[in-house]
């Protein structure tokens, strides 16, 4: 017991001290002393760049008001946790604080693995196999080059060239190994515990600053490409993974694009080209075969307390955290440093133009559905069990704050039928599907609740006409043809007139493929009287759950060939989705809104088939309540881009993992 | 300028379309406009003075003057980071080694 705390404190000071130290001027004698910042102040820190550390400059300014924090990224490795510059925009101190990519993976990387070192063993004992750490390093810098274009932007010393004096890149490739060697040493014997602490990947994001990898699709693929033999080659599955690259190798032969991934930086590719494209499909390849691995070697230690426990804990702290980061710009910055947010948190407690408030997390929707699992599971647990903690009601009520502030009225919806849902199924999750009446009532509670949701809310129309060609109307109006306004196209989509938008000269140019298809469907003598068209059907759904804006642009920009429809562009690769077809402007990174939709633009619609297949031919073999939480997702996963945030994709995975099982606990 | 285009867009990154390339000279009264798009980016001089600038024009115009983005003994601090990277794994892998050998001792 002496020796657990013992080393219990040990590795708490390391963390103290990883954080501490860069930022402090513990490595260099600074002959500057930090001065409290007002807007006129600006020029002394402006001359003395490169001299202040941020603790220094944080016990001078923890609360001065008007400073915000940023990271500069193309910092040297000199002026590493440094004040690297300061500008005055808009009122407010803008203060740039020096990283650099050659430390930062190193830094995060320990910190993240010194967290890990806190969870219990496995039987699995450490193997330090040099050439393991060795080879996958070396791929995992291989994505440098994939992806110059990304990291050009990334780090002033980027170099691509394969010399001896390229030190940049041998940087790189040695960070990289040191914390591969800790992966095999500190993680991977505790991957036991890895199905009921996975909520903490919502807490520890775990995104390299600068890096577009994400440290948990590192360990997962490293894991994937330790475990890899034989048998898991030749399995089904992986045989279907091959069938499809030759298919996204050839949808991918153009022209080389770049796309920005913002928030989604960490999980998905930026480039377009061949190095890439083979890069992305070998590593999603390690990191399917890594996650079966860990789920298979968790499972037995799996226990329902203690998943609900972390998801009511790490839902909250990512409340708290939010909400502190959003009140002090240095805890805002620390946030995005130590836990490795994708993109830096809110500075507000305000909601964007009244819509959501993301604190703390990239994504309102994916955090919501977190925390909105974390309800379902506290709900599970005090019927099945009937224990009842005060420590688990506020914890509730935190993460029913958090679910309030995003704003997702989709998970609340959802939250509240699920829930009915399960207390009309207490009597054992296989009764729910036993009988056709009970599918019947399903699907018709679900109507009358997107019924009343459309009832109750005065933003979604009454007009069945509008309503069922709104989408169609929006998609064109996203169209280049609204590059500017067009008062001819205009005018015909004022008077409904899509014969007339077809026969205009270069339409099947302008307008993208899936627009065409809809107008065609639309206006089709094929359709049934009095009853709606699948146009219509979209255009109506897309109204009711606040999507017409979203998939409107996904539709003006989706046209692919039928080889690309068929089998998609390849896993996270979004550049020709994006760049293929011309539209009006964009406001910024427009995702298509849909994890569905993000499927078929990585998988094609063979993809959607197979994974259906995949989920309907499961649907019998499940076991438990996690079938609840599994419907939960997917209605969510039908208006949300969550599949392409690590830390949501990893749930959804776990969730139907779980729900397959005997968990005897669980229906106690 | 032009002839330094390319130099200028190694360093300050690609020219803005709406951005025209105009040579700013020792005019006193001109005042760089920020743009929060671009950032921050620290240029130095031969004599290691530093200076921030803030929008690619700003930027353009310094590095047309002869600034540049390389700090003198840079590739020293690099160089002494793979040192240590490569000291860290090998101090780590005789660590191991030792242990496994008391451990059968």
């Amino acid at each position: 017991m002496k020796n657990l705390n013992l080393a219990m404190f040990f590795k708490l000071i390391t963390i103290f001290l990883i954080v501490i130290i860069p930022f402090s001027s513990f490595f260099f004698d600074s002959k500057t002393e930090a001065i409290q910042m007002g807007l006129q102040d600006v020029g002394f820190y402006k001359s003395n760049t490169c001299e202040v550390s941020l603790i220094d400059f944080l016990s001078e300014n923890f609360y001065t008001t008007n400073i915000v924090i940023k990271n500069d990224i193309f910092s040297s490795i000199e002026c590493f946790g440094k004040v690297n510059g300061v500008d005055i925009i808009g009122g407010e101190a803008f203060v740039y604080i020096g990283t650099n990519i050659n430390i930062n993976i190193v830094l995060q990387g320990i910190i993240w693995i010194t967290l890990i070192s806190f969870l219990s063993k496995g039987v699995t004992k450490p193997k330090l196999l040099f050439f393991r750490p060795l080879i996958f390093s070396a791929f995992i810098t291989f994505q440098y080059l994939a992806e110059q274009r990304f990291y050009i932007n990334q780090s002033k010393n980027f170099n691509n060239e394969l010399t001896s004096d390229n030190y940049f890149l041998i940087n790189i490739f040695f960070a990289y190994f040191i914390i591969l060697i800790l992966v095999d040493y500190i993680v991977i014997p505790r991957v036991n515990n890895f199905l009921n602490f996975f909520p903490y990947l919502f807490l520890i994001i775990g995104t390299f600053s600068a890096a577009n990898i994400n440290f948990y699709l590192l360990i997962f693929s490293y894991t994937g490409f330790i475990t890899v033999n034989k048998k898991a080659l030749l399995n089904k599955y992986s045989l279907l993974y091959f069938l499809f690259v030759p298919f996204w190798f050839y949808n991918n032969i153009g022209e080389e694009t770049y796309f920005d991934n913002d928030k989604l930086r960490g999980f998905v590719s930026t480039s377009n080209n061949t190095l890439s494209v083979i890069f992305w499909i070998i590593l999603i390849y390690l990191f399917f075969v890594g996650i079966n691995y860990l789920l298979e070697n968790s499972i037995n230690e799996f226990q329902f307390y203690k998943l609900k426990n972390n998801f009511l804990i790490s839902g909250a702290t990512i409340v708290l955290f939010g909400i502190l980061g959003a009140q002090n710009t240095f805890i805002n910055y620390l946030n995005y440093f130590i836990f490795g947010q994708n993109k830096i948190g809110m500075r507000t407690f305000e909601s964007v133009e009244g819509n959501t408030w993301r604190g703390f997390s990239a994504s309102a929707e994916a955090v919501a559905e977190f925390q909105g699992v974390a309800v379902l599971l506290t709900i599970f647990y005090i019927f099945n069990y009937k224990k009842f903690k005060l420590k688990d009601t506020f914890l509730l009520l935190v993460n029913l704050f958090g679910i309030y502030k995003a704003n997702d009225v989709a998970v609340m919806v959802s939250l509240i039928i699920i829930t009915f849902l399960y207390f009309v199924s207490k009597k054992g999750i296989t009764n729910l599907l036993k009988t056709k009446y009970n599918i019947l009532f399903l699907v018709s509670l679900v109507i009358s609740a997107g019924f009343l949701y459309t009832n109750a809310n005065p933003g979604v129309s009454r007009d069945y006409s509008f309503l069922s060609e709104n989408l169609l109307i929006e998609s064109i109006k996203k169209s280049v043809y609204f590059e500017p306004a067009n008062k001819e196209v205009e005018n015909y989509l004022y008077k409904s007139n899509f014969i007339d938008i077809k026969k205009l000269d270069s339409s099947d140019r302008k307008l993208s493929k899936s627009t065409y298809l809809l107008i065609d469907n639309y206006i089709s003598d094929n359709n049934i009287k009095f009853l709606p068209s699948p146009t219509s059907i979209i255009s109506i759904t897309s109204s009711v759950i606040n999507r017409t804006e979203k998939w409107a642009y996904f539709i003006a920009k989706y046209s692919p060939n039928i080889g690309e429809f068929f089998f998609g562009y390849g896993p996270m690769q979004f550049n020709n989705y994006y760049f293929s077809h011309e539209t009006s402007k964009l406001p910024g990174l427009i995702l298509p809104h849909s994890s569905i939709l993000d499927i078929l633009i990585f998988t094609g619609l063979f993809g959607i088939f197979i994974l259906n297949y995949f989920v309907f031919k499961n649907i019998k073999s499940f076991k438990n309540n996690f079938l609840l939480i599994t419907i939960f997702l997917i209605i969510n996963l039908m208006k949300s881009d969550s599949i392409l945030y690590l830390s949501s994709f990893i749930m959804i995975v776990n969730i139907f993992f779980l729900s397959k099982k005997e968990l005897v606990s669980i229906e106690k | 300028m032009e002839e330094n285009l390319l130099i200028i867009e190694e360093i300050c990154g690609l020219k803005p379309t709406e951005t025209e390339l105009i040579i700013i000279k020792n005019d006193p009264n001109f005042v760089f406009t920020p743009n929060p798009n671009f950032g921050v980016k620290v240029l130095y001089d031969a004599d290691e003075n530093i200076i921030n600038v803030t929008s690619w024009l700003e930027c353009a115009n310094y590095v047309n003057g002869g600034w540049s983005d390389i700090i003198p003994g840079t590739i020293i601090w690099e160089k002494n980071l793979m040192i240590i990277y490569i000291v860290t794994i090998s101090a780590f892998l005789l660590f191991r080694k030792f242990k496994k050998t008391s451990s059968k001792l």
